[in-house]
């Protein structure tokens, strides 16, 4: 039986991924375009059984409504954003709502560290390892028991994909410190690849480079790719390289704008 | 078919005479036999054209405004969406590229290429009808499958005579209005349409530019469930 393979696709500035394995597959993410449908369609998978996103920036987001429309999504997690009220928030409730009407697509609101969830895609578990519950029962706009503020950034999912008892990949969202401060005060974050936060933008409150380091640190990686456009943003910042090359010295770094979109065989550690 | 070929023969309409023999010098060095078709004719509808082009070429490179050289009553891109339903590949020319917001993009989804007439150059034409053929085919590349998207209707409007809606397509680029020919909007919407209403359509999310955007069933969208647990 072939191994699982997880494909980080090049979408430009956003964040999508599909793992596979036989005939289950999960979306990580959903960047808009039509790179997410080409590879499905390349990869031959008719449906999802899960579709997971890290929060709702339009990046992150906006892809879902055609998958939705389509009628091929089964399991839709994310968590709610009350203040939210762009178009492309609204054309996901639209799109979320018919796929429920129309395809008995359901929609879990709210992902979260508790409870667990215990999702399987194939032989890889998918496990969420933030927001924590109290983060989520402030919500985004809210704040955490230290009075930190929680942005939609702060609040996204952490998703860790593991298989044969290895984790193989990390994706933490568009995380912000203060999630990654809630993170690793509460989890073990290991992984071989780290699919890093916000395609290595700028931190609102602290160095770029102690970001980086902070979490290259707790997550040992063997492979950092940020996923990154070719105009609009100069991403990954060179601050952010260097804290994650003085964390992780041994890593590799991967671009999706120069790769265009990596795909790996889960079962072959990198 | 057009690789296959050691000479091409391209049908080039243009109401411009000169501009034509231009574009005919300049085909000829990437192996096309250029068939000018200029302003001494008159055609009243784009088959009648269409049947000409099919008698004498295998391609054709169509100039969008053909009226004002009266070599036409319709559109360059009515001509190029007729000739790829009946399997002619063409190229879709406009130094007015202002155009291609309504009356291109009411024919848009049956003409593959649409070039600016400033970056035209005979490489370009024969990749450009090579997609339209690969098209015609039923192997359209990337940038011009259909997918289901949410139309956002920006503003319904009145531009020279004709209503047109801006709209957003949340799949494609939040960020970018689009305008379109309410010709494309069934006739039973016209009348309830307005702004902030969301529409259903088929559209290729994959282009890049903004002009190479078509919509085709076009229908009303539901509304978002009040009680979804998201707002």
């Amino acid at each position: 039986m072939d191994s699982p393979k997880l494909v980080v696709l090049d979408v430009g500035h956003g964040n999508c991924a599909v793992l596979v394995d036989g005939e289950e597959a999960a979306v990580i993410d959903c960047a808009p375009g039509s790179t997410l449908h080409e590879t499905l369609e390349q990869l031959q998978i008719y449906e999802i059984q899960y579709v997971f996103l890290s929060h709702v920036d339009r990046d992150h987001c906006a892809g879902l409504t055609g998958l939705l429309l389509n009628g091929i999504v089964r399991n839709v997690y994310l968590n709610p954003d009350p203040r939210r009220d762009s178009k492309t928030w609204q054309a996901l409730r639209i799109a979320l709502k018919k796929a429920s009407d129309s395809f008995g697509t359901k929609i879990h609101p709210r992902l979260s560290t508790a409870p667990p969830l215990n999702l399987r895609c194939g032989r890889v578990d998918i496990e969420v390892l933030s927001p924590s519950l109290d983060m989520t029962m402030s919500g985004v706009s809210g704040e955490d028991l230290q009075a930190r503020e929680l942005t939609a950034n702060s609040m996204s999912a952490v998703l860790g994909l593991t298989h044969d008892g290895c984790r193989v990949a990390l994706f933490p969202g568009d995380i912000d410190e203060v999630g990654l401060a809630h993170l690793l005060e509460a989890k073990e974050i290991e992984a071989k690849i780290l699919v890093f936060p916000h395609h290595g933008g700028k931190s609102k409150t602290i160095a770029g480079d102690e970001f980086a380091s902070q979490l290259c640190e707790a997550v040992k990686p063997e492979l950092v790719l940020f996923s990154i456009g070719r105009e609009r943003y100069n991403n990954p910042r060179e601050e952010v390289v260097r804290g994650v090359k003085s964390a992780s010295p041994g890593s590799h770094v991967l671009c999706t704008q120069l790769s265009r979109s990596y795909l790996i065989n889960v079962e072959v550690r990198v | 078919m057009i690789k296959a070929k050691k000479r091409i023969r391209i049908a080039i309409v243009d109401d411009e005479p000169d501009d034509a023999e231009t574009a005919k010098l300049e085909l000829s060095y990437e192996g096309f036999d250029g068939v000018i078709i200029s302003g001494n004719r008159h055609f009243y509808k784009p088959e009648d054209l269409a049947k000409e082009i099919e008698s004498q070429a295998d391609v054709a490179l169509c100039d969008h405004r053909l009226r004002p050289g009266g070599l036409a009553d319709f559109d360059g891109a009515e001509l190029a969406a007729t000739l790829f339903e009946r399997s002619i590949p063409a190229v879709l020319i406009t130094q007015y590229y202002m155009d291609s917001d309504v009356s291109i993009r009411r024919w848009r989804r049956k003409v593959p290429v649409l070039m600016k007439r400033a970056d035209v150059d005979p490489m370009k034409v024969k990749e450009g009808l090579l997609r339209c053929e690969a098209e015609i085919g039923g192997l359209p590349p990337k940038d011009r499958k259909p997918y289901e998207a949410l139309v956002h209707v920006d503003e319904v409007r009145n531009e020279s005579g004709e209503k047109v809606i801006d709209v957003m397509v949340t799949n494609w680029d939040p960020h970018q209005a689009v305008r379109l020919p309410m010709s494309l909007v069934p006739q039973n919407l016209h009348a309830d349409l307005s702004s902030g209403m969301w529409l259903l359509a088929k559209v290729n999310v994959g282009a890049e530019r903004p002009e190479d955007l078509y919509f085709e069933d076009i229908r009303l969208a539901p509304d978002p469930d009040p009680h979804d647990g998201l707002a």
